[in-house]
């Protein structure tokens, strides 16, 4: 086989399994999910469908396909289907550029678990998160509804204003590591035999609040509270186009987990990973289920934010402690290092 | 509003000769007001007599005597009984008497119901609709020739159940419209209610000079009747400026079901039961409003042991219904039914306790005239029933508010989100006749069981608890406070309880013989003042029944707290006022 | 301010250490008090006999008019209860009852009590009428169903001094 076809099939099967390793992932999160909350809460969760609930999520799929698919009559056909797909795609793109494991030389072959090994991966991040934005103003403003499109336009401001902090705090480690590539990052950290979660604490809670902000996950997520003016952008979607939404909702998550434990918790480095590289797919999955435990920790424990005190607190806190930490970084690397 | 430096004492009937009279019927008191001086009376009352605090508007139909009154009740804010004062106006035509709104604003609800029920008008008051039935209804339900729809005599029991004990349906005999009234040239198929268009109209300020009106970038927005966090079937209109609150009204009534016509065709004791179910988070609290006042009238005395059983109801009623309630107000708070699933564990205990006394563990119809049903059980779940009772009070439920606080009371989120929301100052709490936390929180240490003592409160040591700003946060912390204060009485009680005694003042009964009069029963519930204002004419059924409903009136102030803020404090404050809308509608 | 928040965090996950406390009905179910108010059950004394005299006092106690009762002769040789009279139709309409007690309270024999079921779902409103078929308790150990065929002049009193079923 030549060499152009080696590589397709090797991406085509990379991007195939990281595509199903996503979706079974977001299955088991809704899972999850329900089980820590109702731990908190002093209860059980989901025990009925399957062996303690397993197969909770099979159950919620059917349902969902089964539902009525509603459309309101005085929305835009075309961009009412296409905001979700929008929504989806980014968030299955991103983890295109995260690598799982180090390269395992096999019988002569390299097996890089990467999907696309970037040299400007960071960059890459920062645009595909970027496009889901899209989704959410079309979802708002196509659902021919006051409510959408408030909660489409209080969504979409947020996101966007949290993006910037979000970036800013990317800065940290690619100036630590001096490269963009999220390989090379990973190989920094390993280098300096620290994770970056300890050179740049700041930078990394930031990163993972504003990440929570990105997601509009708890404490952030006013524009999608039942409280308010019910469910915010998705609220006119049902059956599977709710799904969809869903669906991006918890990848997004899976993903930003993913670029903060590259970013700041080394990867998939851990006791003998060299020697034995899938090892690192064990590391990086348990990095990324602590996170995940987190972030429903804290939506289970907090209350939400109010809409103009989330947004003083994007602009006027994490901004200017984003771009101080940059701002010191950079001074402590050039006159110490 | 000036406060007098010192009440005058002269009698209301020597200060206006002429326009006031004292009520003389067999077992009445209070004042008869002409209607055409009661502006000026009303204003006297509050600001020379120094009764700055309006509790009840009530309306009656004495049907007998071709008259309507309405019964107005008002309160010294430095305790001691209300005072009491009626306006009649003739029942048929369109009678019409001067509006109070501009003296207590309190009263703006209670004369749009007066209006709704009896069909009397307010003249002066600014928003006169109907409020509890909807806007097109034909009819004026509460007078005592409006019949409903499957009516069958006017008093229970029905002679179709007892004596005769025959058996047939009513729905058999008596068909769907033989009661019901259509307005003039009603015809169903091409009817389209526009009942709402009067509210929008008024929301969008047609009635205001063309420069006052609504520019276009505010918009009206309805949230509820159904709606996860309106605490109920409630709805409010709100006019929104972007995120800002312009205006605010809420439209109520999906829950009414008539409370006070059946209370009328109940006999006496059979009314127990439907008290129940008005706040039904504290029934405890409601049967206890309702015995005492019958008993006023009945004259009974109730049993020590009995009155302490009563007081340990109603307390650990109070505890219960704080309990739901910060929990609801940290949900719509957002976060996530956390705090309110660990509290409702503390809840279910108390409910046991009810369960194991009265049998069922909300609506218990616990309480009759003169003492309650039954003495406590021996055990609860297996264990003796006043260790049971001590170790919760004693261990858990301190232990469970400690915990709150240390989750709750301090957390970042929780204040920037309440400190500052929904501000009530006192004099308009006051004036507007909030009730309760919401009343205590504003800093005005108005309570009823030290203002107005009734059972053995005056025997028990508790402080009335108070907050200074009036804002969210200083609704929950009362709250939490008035917790700990029903904690100390429980104590109390568990220690100063008669070992043995009677329960019941006599024997147990049905129909009761209680005599002509009026009175006005009121208790101090978890939600404010509860009052209770019955007439009897010496049937065994009620001649008129009343709810002062604490949520309703509180309701009042909804509108102008909630001006100048965001949508999502909407919410908060209508949780923080905590309503119960079984008390709302009626 | 953060330290309250990790305080907050602290308290919730000591929680998910704990014993859930859900009961999954309704495999389990949690024992109810012994006065709890559920579904009525008219008793039987111990030889069999049913204690309502159909004096139709419940029916005047109950505030939602859920009771009816329509009372018949009893006679020695078709004897269903001690004294005179007896209900021949008793039906509880249980959409209409509020399971207040009134009813137990009032009964001069103790004959409706307030059981403890209270498992009580219908298809239709027919069905939501109870009547003396679904009330009535079966017949106890050493009794003999009703109606009954008796000594003349034996069950005269209507509230006589015999032993109850339990």
């Amino acid at each position: 086989m030549n060499e152009v076809t080696v590589i397709i099939i090797d991406a085509a099967i990379k991007a195939a399994v990281m595509a199903l390793v996503l979706l079974t992932g977001f299955a088991y999160m809704t899972y999850a999910e329900r089980k820590v909350i109702a731990g908190i809460q002093v209860r059980r969760g989901p025990n009925r469908i399957g062996p303690l609930g397993l197969l909770q999520p099979a159950a919620d799929g059917v349902k969902l396909f089964l539902k009525e698919d509603m459309m309101p009559t005085g929305a835009d056909k075309l961009m009412f289907n296409l905001a979700p797909i929008i929504t989806s795609i980014p968030a299955l793109v991103i983890m295109a550029v995260i690598p799982v494991a180090p390269d395992w030389i096999v019988n002569g072959y390299t097996v890089r678990f990467v999907v696309a090994d970037l040299n400007v991966g960071v960059l890459y991040l920062l645009a595909i998160g970027s496009i889901a934005v899209y989704g959410i103003v079309l979802a708002g403003w196509a659902s021919d509804s006051k409510y959408s499109m408030m909660g489409g336009l209080r969504s979409t401001a947020q996101v966007i204003s949290y993006e910037l902090a979000f970036g800013l705090s990317m800065v940290g480690p690619m100036l630590l590591a001096q490269s963009m590539s999220l390989r090379d990052i990973v190989h920094a950290q390993e280098a300096r035999g620290i994770w970056f979660m300890f050179l740049q604490p700041i930078g990394f809670l930031l990163f993972f609040i504003t990440g929570l902000a990105e997601l509009n996950r708890a404490p952030f997520d006013m524009p999608e509270a039942e409280q308010e003016l019910t469910a915010g952008y998705f609220t006119e979607y049902s059956s599977m186009r709710f799904g969809m939404f869903f669906m991006a909702e918890y990848i997004k998550m899976i993903a930003v987990s993913g670029m903060v434990v590259t970013l700041y918790m080394g990867g998939y480095l851990g006791p003998f990973v060299n020697q034995f590289p899938p090892l690192g797919i064990a590391y990086f999955s348990a990095k990324v289920f602590f996170l995940l435990f987190t972030m429903i920790w804290i939506r289970g424990t907090l209350p939400r934010l109010r809409y103009d005190q989330l947004m003083s607190f994007g602009w006027k806190f994490a901004l200017p402690v984003a771009m101080l930490n940059v701002l010191a970084t950079a001074i402590v690397l050039v006159y110490v290092m | 509003m000036v406060a007098p430096s010192k009440p005058i004492t002269q009698d209301l009937t020597e200060r206006f000769p002429g326009a006031v009279s004292k009520d003389t019927r067999p077992g009445y008191e209070g004042y008869i007001v002409s209607a055409n001086k009661l502006t000026e009376v009303a204003t006297a009352i509050r600001d020379e007599y120094g009764y700055e605090y309006l509790a009840s508007v009530t309306g009656v139909d004495y049907i007998a005597d071709g008259k309507l009154e309405v019964v107005y009740h008002a309160s010294k804010m430095s305790g001691g009984a209300s005072l009491n004062f009626k306006v009649q106006a003739p029942r048929d035509g369109e009678p019409e008497i001067p509006s109070l709104v501009g003296v207590w604003q309190g009263a703006d609800f209670q004369e749009r119901e007066v209006y709704d029920l009896y069909g009397l008008r307010f003249s002066g008051h600014p928003d006169l609709r109907r409020i509890l039935m909807w806007e097109e209804f034909e009819g004026w339900p509460m007078r005592k020739d409006w019949k409903e729809v499957y009516y069958e005599q006017d008093a229970k029991p029905f002679k179709t159940r007892w004596p005769e004990g025959s058996v047939y349906r009513i729905e058999e005999k008596n068909r769907f419209n033989k009661n019901v009234r259509y307005p003039k040239g009603f015809d169903p198929r091409s009817f389209k209610s526009d009942g709402d268009e009067k509210l929008y109209a008024l929301m969008r300020g047609e009635h205001l000079p063309e420069h006052q009106r609504i520019n276009t970038d505010e918009i009206i927005v309805n949230m509820g009747p159904q709606h996860p966090s309106t605490h109920g079937v409630f709805r409010v209109v709100v006019k929104l400026d972007g995120e800002s609150v312009v205006d605010l009204k809420p439209v109520m009534g999906y829950l009414h079901r008539n409370h006070e016509k059946i209370g009328e065709r109940n006999t006496w004791l059979m009314n127990m039961p439907y008290t129940d179910r008005l706040d039904y988070l504290s029934g405890m609290g409601n049967n206890h409003g309702y015995a005492l006042a019958v008993e006023k009238l009945i004259g009974s005395k109730v049993p020590e042991r009995a009155e302490y059983l009563r007081v340990l109801m109603v307390e650990l009623n109070r505890i219960a219904n704080h309990l739901w309630a910060i929990g609801f107000l940290i949900n719509d708070l957002g976060a996530f039914q956390t705090p309110m699933l660990y509290l409702a564990k503390q809840r279910e205990l108390i409910l046991d306790i009810f369960e194991a006394t009265a049998g069922s563990r909300m609506m218990c119809n616990y309480m009759r005239f003169g003492g309650v049903v039954r003495d406590l059980p021996s055990r609860i779940r297996d264990e003796d029933t006043l260790d049971f009772i001590t170790d919760l009070v004693a261990e858990r439920l301190p232990a469970a508010l400690d915990e709150i606080e240390t989750l709750l009371t301090f957390n970042e989120i929780i204040r920037t989100r309440s400190i500052g929301v929904g501000v009530l100052p006192a004099k308009q709490a006051i004036n507007g006749s909030a009730a309760g936390p919401l009343l205590r929180a504003s800093g005005v240490p108005y309570d009823l069981r030290r203002a107005d003592p009734y059972s053995i409160y005056d025997r028990l040591d508790f402080k009335v608890c108070t907050r200074p700003n009036g804002d969210v946060y200083d609704r929950y912390l009362v709250r939490i406070d008035e917790m700990r204060e029903s904690i100390k009485i429980l104590k109390q009680v568990l220690r100063d309880m008669p070992a043995s005694g009677a329960i019941m003042d006599g024997e147990s009964k049905y129909t009761h013989k209680v005599p002509n009069g009026e009175s006005y029963g009121r208790v101090e519930n978890p939600k404010g003042e509860l009052g209770y204002y019955v007439v009897s004419n010496g049937a065994p059924n009620p001649y008129r029944y009343h709810v002062r409903a604490p949520s309703f009136i509180n309701l009042t102030m909804l509108g102008d707290l909630c001006k100048g803020h965001k949508v999502a404090d909407i919410v908060v404050i209508l949780g923080s006022i905590d309503i119960v809308l079984g008390e709302v509608d009626r | 301010m953060f330290t309250e928040i990790i305080k907050g965090l602290g308290t919730t996950i000591k929680h998910m250490f704990e014993e859930p406390i859900t009961i999954q009905y309704p495999e389990e179910r949690k024992p109810v008090a012994k006065r709890f108010k559920g579904r009525h059950e008219l008793k039987r004394y111990d030889n069999g006999l049913e204690k309502c005299i159909g004096c139709a006092l419940c029916a005047a106690a109950c505030p939602a008019d859920a009771i009816f009762v329509q009372a018949s002769e009893n006679t020695d040789e078709q004897r269903f209860s001690p004294g005179e009279r007896h209900a021949s139709v008793y039906e509880i309409n249980m959409l209409r009852c509020i399971f207040c007690g009134y009813c137990e309270d009032a009964c001069p024999t103790q004959a409706i009590v307030l059981e403890h079921d209270y498992e009580l779902a219908f298809f239709d409103r027919q069905s939501a009428i109870y009547t003396k078929k679904e009330l009535l308790v079966p017949v106890p150990d050493g009794g003999k169903p009703t109606p009954q065929q008796v000594a003349p002049g034996s069950f005269n009193w209507s509230i006589p001094p015999m032993q109850d079923a339990e």
